[in-house]
């Protein structure tokens, strides 16, 4: 059923609401649930269970070197070894239960409908793609991951499009969670250890329990290269250790490609906003559990407006990787874990390009637009001005291709109506028609300032767009700080560069920098400027131009939160008599 | 029964009037549309001789996309007149006049000795086209003496050498130079064709290195004895080809490649003969200088006299087959086998294309050739056993020796076959498997005449790489051939033909149509590229025995460090600082 059988039809941005007919009858989940699957299957794969993947990673030539080994260091026999082994994969595999999975789809789409009330829109063009590729290729799914909900929200959006059940690489604390955790598993996610650095044998099972899944084709592979969940709407630098086992298995021509397909998941609302604004500001966070969840989702009967689900374009390693001689890998055994340098390197800037490919495909909501207003208007902003201070960025936005969702009507309804959506945390003062941060969220710890919770949500939304303005607001502090008023000011690429790479550097850990790029980021800046007639060029220099500053000032504003908290801890941390303790992480 | 063998004493004829000169064996053996618009096999020297194979025109049609009205016929005559006009040496001439030997200026003779058995040569030739050089001249040295004589000759009027034996390089290793501007001389060593002496005490045998394969194993069997060393061409190479280019035969598992048989060997170099002063079966006495000799193609010296180890004619001859569900059962059986020491003297396993290509070679209503599926009861294999026509695959083994051993390997292999769920398959389906061998190499003229390029090439990998390797080249020239615009389904298939402790050779065949695309040789050989690309990515080898020569000189520096690159260029700057053996074959 549904999925292009039933004219469900393509919106203008290209995306289908896969949700669309479950409003209509309350039976329509269960004819979700029960609806035909045949997704098309790896063209080498040989058919096995579940148990048998384990299996064969037992029998792997990996874990063979790695017990005999461990065996030889610890004194133990090696059938010692390998029991200790079965346990730590059995912790570790998936098993594949349809019934159950199905039994969750029908579940999680009646959570889904009744929440995500604007529809859960994807992308369909490049659906049939990966549906061809998963034919000829491994294939990796690289979602962003921002929510619980991300995986969940994966598996079913493959379910719905016929596209394979990824096995997914989750987290062990969801593992713990009782009857969630096993849906989990039987819906194909397998369960990591946060840290296993040091722990050969953790890590020779994990990585072959991983490349066995890849190269046989079982399942595609889902993992978040952000590694956690970003719980403040920003991008996370990107974790290399999974990305390398999954090219491993390429760079020593194990397979004949992997294709990673990097996935952007969108919230309109955030399932957790108020959860991660909370750990932000200290409380702890609560363990993962059942119950929780469950309190969490019954609390929100609220509309949590719209997702957007992208499928980015493939991204084959064998293109990626081409130039690379993967012979290198010849004269060892293949199960050695051991990458050349120039792989190590290349495998960076890939993690590295997967991020922004998932930022590029992330579809902005007019909410986070209006967030980024109020950010800069912590003293409340009128309603007037509000909407005028959008329809500004909407111009700028429009001009310059961001991905930002504008849904139907005038600006005025459809921002009225998101202030609506989100007015446990704006709300508008009728009389001086003022708005303010509502002070009726409950009050945390008395040290803390009460609307504190609130700035961080607007705060997170606002991050959504970041990445957009980052790169011209550091160049716009570096012309600030060269320029004069009232005079005509030109300036060189090489006199910014310095300025503009400290600030990149210093910024690294809260926007995706990639290493050593700083020049082409300055580039970018520069086109942006070049785009909004800021800046104007003869070939070497650039002019500023004279009606510039309502677009410097705006975008120095935007980050100067981040710039000032550096500054404050810089200023705290000299002014200290305390002995100073570096975090363990340093 | 004893292996086919062609009844004709290759030595004491002129080859051209026996061989074609525009495609692949005797001018009577050809595979041919019959006017019932079957394929059948023409001549009467091969066992499939004069029979039809109804299964092959619809495999052809329906694997590579063939259309009997879509023919591309070689010119019937070639026009000898647009050869190239030869460069001539008066002096050197002179010289080797005095000598007595004989030498040929005449076209034909130095058209069929211009190249080998590539693609792009038959191709060429189908034509009626020529490359820029070809030989200048033929001579044919009738001795080791004669062979000393002709090299400082060469030496002293600055000719240009390539000795040629069977002729059958697939590596553009006769491909003569464009730019050499000298006279070249291709010495035909096949008038020095006789076995010198043989020493049953010791098992040697000293031939002279211009006899053919099929000439040396019968002289050789009169006398109750044999070499074993059987490659697949070993109708039409020389024992100085094999040497030449490290060749590899069928039953390498019982007598070795050909640097296990050699014991000793003369070269005659610009520099004088290289030789060692015994045959003594192991000798330290610092690097080897025959593995020097062995691979050198041409560009050292010529190789006269080889002494080789030989053998009692065995015993008993077993033929033997095994189905396996796939084609990973079958590689890790083959890896047991030979993990187990107890490898038949041949085993070979083909893929699932290969076997159902296997199946098209059928020929109509003989005992021997009966059905494969017929032999195996269709049913069981199918139903019972589980197997999946779409995967199956199958090996083919010859066991040698005297019946007890025979007896005791074929249970020890069958025994393994079974764990890796492979099953006995019967005798006829070996020995047909081995019959193939000789006229399969017949069957690319066949396609060539329906627009269909097609070529095989090989390369040795380590064992856990094999299965991976397979898949990966295949899936590769799937991917080049649409690349290339090919418009058809491509054949890209594989098998695994010798076994060793460490590791397997493989052979890939690889045929596409090429209706539709403007340049079908170049389009071939990016495919061909394409896939040795592939196989150094996956860790094989540049060759396992087919050799460098000109085509894949490219892939040297890849192949072994600048270090290795320079002795080898070290080694030729020594012997021959002229350049005299100028083929150009291995580093530039
Ligand atoms: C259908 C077919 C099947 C084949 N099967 C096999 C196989 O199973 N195993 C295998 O190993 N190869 C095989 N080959 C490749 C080929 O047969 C071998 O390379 C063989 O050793 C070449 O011998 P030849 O006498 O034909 O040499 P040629 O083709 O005449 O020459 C090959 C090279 O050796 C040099 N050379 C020849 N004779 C001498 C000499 N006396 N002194 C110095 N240099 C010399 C030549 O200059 C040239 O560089 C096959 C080829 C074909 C076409």
């Amino acid at each position: 059923m549904l999925y292009n059988k039933d004219g469900n039809s393509v919106d203008e941005n290209g995306y289908i609401d896969m949700l669309k007919d479950l409003k209509k009858h309350s039976f329509m989940s269960m004819k979700f649930a029960t609806k035909s699957f045949s997704p098309p299957k790896y063209s080498h794969c040989k058919q096995r269970h579940s148990t048998d993947v384990w299996k064969d990673v037992l029998k792997s030539d990996r874990v063979h070197w790695i017990v005999r080994q461990i065996s030889r260091k610890e004194g133990k026999s090696e059938e010692e070894t390998f029991k200790e082994a079965e346990v730590i994969l059995k912790e570790l595999a998936y098993t594949d239960h349809m019934s159950i999975l199905r039994t969750f789809a029908f579940l999680l789409i009646q959570i889904q409908s009744s929440i995500y009330q604007d529809g859960v829109f994807v992308n369909v063009q490049e659906v049939e793609n990966i549906r061809e590729m998963v034919k000829h290729h491994p294939i990796v799914f690289m979602p962003s991951h921002r929510s619980y909900m991300d995986f969940l929200m994966m598996s079913l959006v493959c379910f719905y499009l016929d596209l394979p059940l990824p096995a997914i690489a989750a987290g062990m604390d969801f593992m713990s969670m009782k009857v969630i955790g096993s849906m989990l598993r039987a819906s194909g996610a397998f369960f990591m250890r946060r840290s296993f650095g040091s722990d050969q044998m953790y890590w020779a099972l994990f990585t072959e329990y991983v490349h066995t899944i890849l190269i046989n084709g079982d399942r595609p592979m889902e993992f978040f290269i952000e590694g956690t969940r970003s719980r403040v709407g920003k991008s996370l630098n990107p974790k290399f250790g999974l990305l390398s086992v999954i090219s491993e298995p390429y760079l020593k021509a194990q397979t004949y490609d992997v294709v990673i397909v990097p996935v952007s998941i969108s919230y309109d609302r955030m399932l957790e906003e108020r959860l991660y604004a909370y750990e932000l500001l200290g409380v702890p966070k609560p363990k993962e559990s059942t119950s929780g969840l469950y309190k969490a989702s019954s609390i929100l009967q609220d509309n949590y407006g719209s997702v957007h689900v992208h499928f980015g374009q493939c991204l084959s390693l064998r293109e990626y990787f081409g130039h690379l001689d993967r012979a290198v890998h010849a004269c060892y055994p293949r199960y050695m874990l051991r990458l050349s340098s120039q792989e190590e390197k290349h495998m960076k800037l890939l993690g590295y390009k997967i991020l922004q490919k998932q930022q590029e495909n992330a579809m902005c909501s007019l909410w986070s637009v209006v967030a980024l207003v109020l950010s800069t208007h912590p003293a409340g902003i009128s309603l007037h001005h509000l909407i005028s201070e959008v329809q500004w960025i909407k111009s700028i936005a429009v001009k310059l291709n961001f991905r930002i969702y504008w849904p139907p009507g005038t600006l005025k309804e459809t921002v009225q109506k998101c202030l609506f959506q989100f007015k446990h945390i704006v709300s508008v003062l009728q009389q001086k028609s003022k708005k303010k941060i509502n002070n009726k969220l409950q009050m945390l710890d008395p040290v803390i300032q009460e609307n504190a919770a609130q700035y961080i949500m607007i705060a997170n939304y606002r991050n959504q767009l970041l990445h957009y303005l980052i790169r011209p607001a550091l160049l716009a502090f570096v012309l600030h700080k060269h320029s004069i008023p009232g005079e005509i000011n030109t300036f060189t690429k090489d006199l910014c560069l310095e300025d503009f790479t400290f600030l990149s550097k210093l910024l690294r850990k809260d926007f995706i920098f990639v290493p050593d790029k700083s020049k082409e980021d300055l580039e970018e800046a520069i086109l942006f400027f070049s785009e909004m007639v800021v800046l104007s060029s003869d070939g070497t220099t650039y002019t500023l131009a004279g009606h510039s500053h309502r677009v410097l000032r705006f975008l120095r504003t935007v980050i100067n939160p981040f710039l000032i908290a550096y500054w404050l801890t810089s200023q705290f941390l000299i002014s200290s008599e305390a002995p100073l303790y570096l975090p363990k992480c340093y | 029964e004893k292996m086919e063998m062609v009844n004709h004493d290759l030595k004491l004829l002129q080859r051209e009037e026996l061989l074609k000169w525009g495609g692949w064996g005797y001018n009577d053996s050809m595979f041919k549309l019959n006017e019932k618009g079957s394929i059948c096999f023409t001549g009467s020297r091969y066992k499939l001789s004069g029979l039809v194979m109804p299964e092959l025109r619809p495999w052809m049609e329906s694997t590579i996309g063939i259309h009997v009205k879509q023919r591309s016929e070689a010119v019937a005559e070639i026009d000898l007149s647009k050869m190239p006009k030869p460069i001539l040496n008066e002096g050197f001439m002179k010289d080797v006049h005095q000598t007595g030997m004989e030498v040929s200026s005449d076209s034909m003779d130095r058209l069929v000795r211009s190249h080998g058995h590539t693609l792009e040569e038959l191709f060429l030739l189908r034509k009626g086209e020529f490359n820029a050089r070809v030989p200048d001249l033929i001579v044919f040295p009738r001795n080791h003496d004669d062979v000393v004589k002709l090299v400082s000759a060469a030496v002293r009027h600055n000719v240009c050498l390539i000795p040629i034996g069977g002729g059958t390089t697939v590596t553009l290793a006769l491909a003569c130079p464009e730019n050499e501007s000298r006279c070249i001389a291709t010495v035909d060593m096949t008038q020095m064709n006789q076995i010198l002496w043989v020493d049953e005490k010791n098992l040697l045998a000293r031939i002279e290195a211009g006899i053919i394969g099929q000439d040396l194993e019968r002289d050789l069997a009169a006398m109750g004895l044999c070499t074993g060393h059987e490659p697949d061409s070993m109708e039409f190479s020389s024992l100085g080809g094999w040497v030449a280019t490290r060749a590899s035969g069928m039953k390498k598992n019982v007598y070795g490649n050909i640097e296990d048989l050699l014991v000793h060997v003369k070269m005659v170099t610009p520099r004088g003969v290289l030789e060692k002063n015994c045959m003594v079966p192991r000798m330290s006495a610092g690097p080897d200088l025959h593995q020097f000799i062995l691979g050198s193609e041409g560009t050292l010296g010529i190789i006269t006299e080889v002494t080789l180890r030989v053998r009692p004619l065995p015993e008993c001859q077993r033929y033997g087959s095994i189905v396996f569900p796939d084609f990973k059962h079958g590689v890790d059986c083959l890896r047991e086998i030979a993990l187990k020491r107890c490898a038949p003297a041949s085993i070979r396993l083909m893929d699932n294309e290969q076997f159902r290509f296997g199946q098209a070679l059928k020929p109509q209503a003989d005992g021997i050739f009966s059905s494969f599926i017929d032999g195996m009861k269709k049913f069981y294999v199918t139903k019972i056993k589980g197997y999946d026509p779409s995967h199956m695959c199958v090996a083919t083994l010859l066991f040698e020796g005297d019946a007890v051993s025979v007896a005791q390997q074929e249970k020890v292999v069958y025994e393994i076959a079974a764990k890796h769920g492979g099953m006995s398959a019967g005798e006829e389906n070996g020995q047909r498997g081995y019959m193939l061998t000789f006229v399969i190499a017949y069957l690319r003229d066949c396609g060539l005449d329906y627009e269909v390029v097609s070529e095989s090439f090989e390369t040795s990998v380590p064992w856990d790489r094999v299965a991976d390797l397979c898949r990966n080249v295949k899936d590769r020239i799937q991917h080049e051939c649409k690349n290339q615009g090919v418009r058809y389904p491509t054949l890209s298939t594989c098998r695994v033909t010798q076994t060793y402790d460490a590791g397997a050779c493989v052979y890939f065949y690889l045929g596409f149509k090429y209706r539709g695309i403007a340049d079908p040789v170049n389009a071939y050989l990016a495919v061909e590229n394409a896939a040795r690309d592939e196989i150094l990515s996956n860790g094989g080898s540049i060759s396992h025995h087919h050799g460098v020569g000109k085509l894949r000189k490219q892939y040297m520096s890849r192949t072994v460090t600048p270090a290795g690159i320079g002795t080898v260029k070290s080694v030729k700057e020594y012997l021959d600082p002229r350049n005299i053996f100028g083929s150009g074959n291995i580093v530039d």
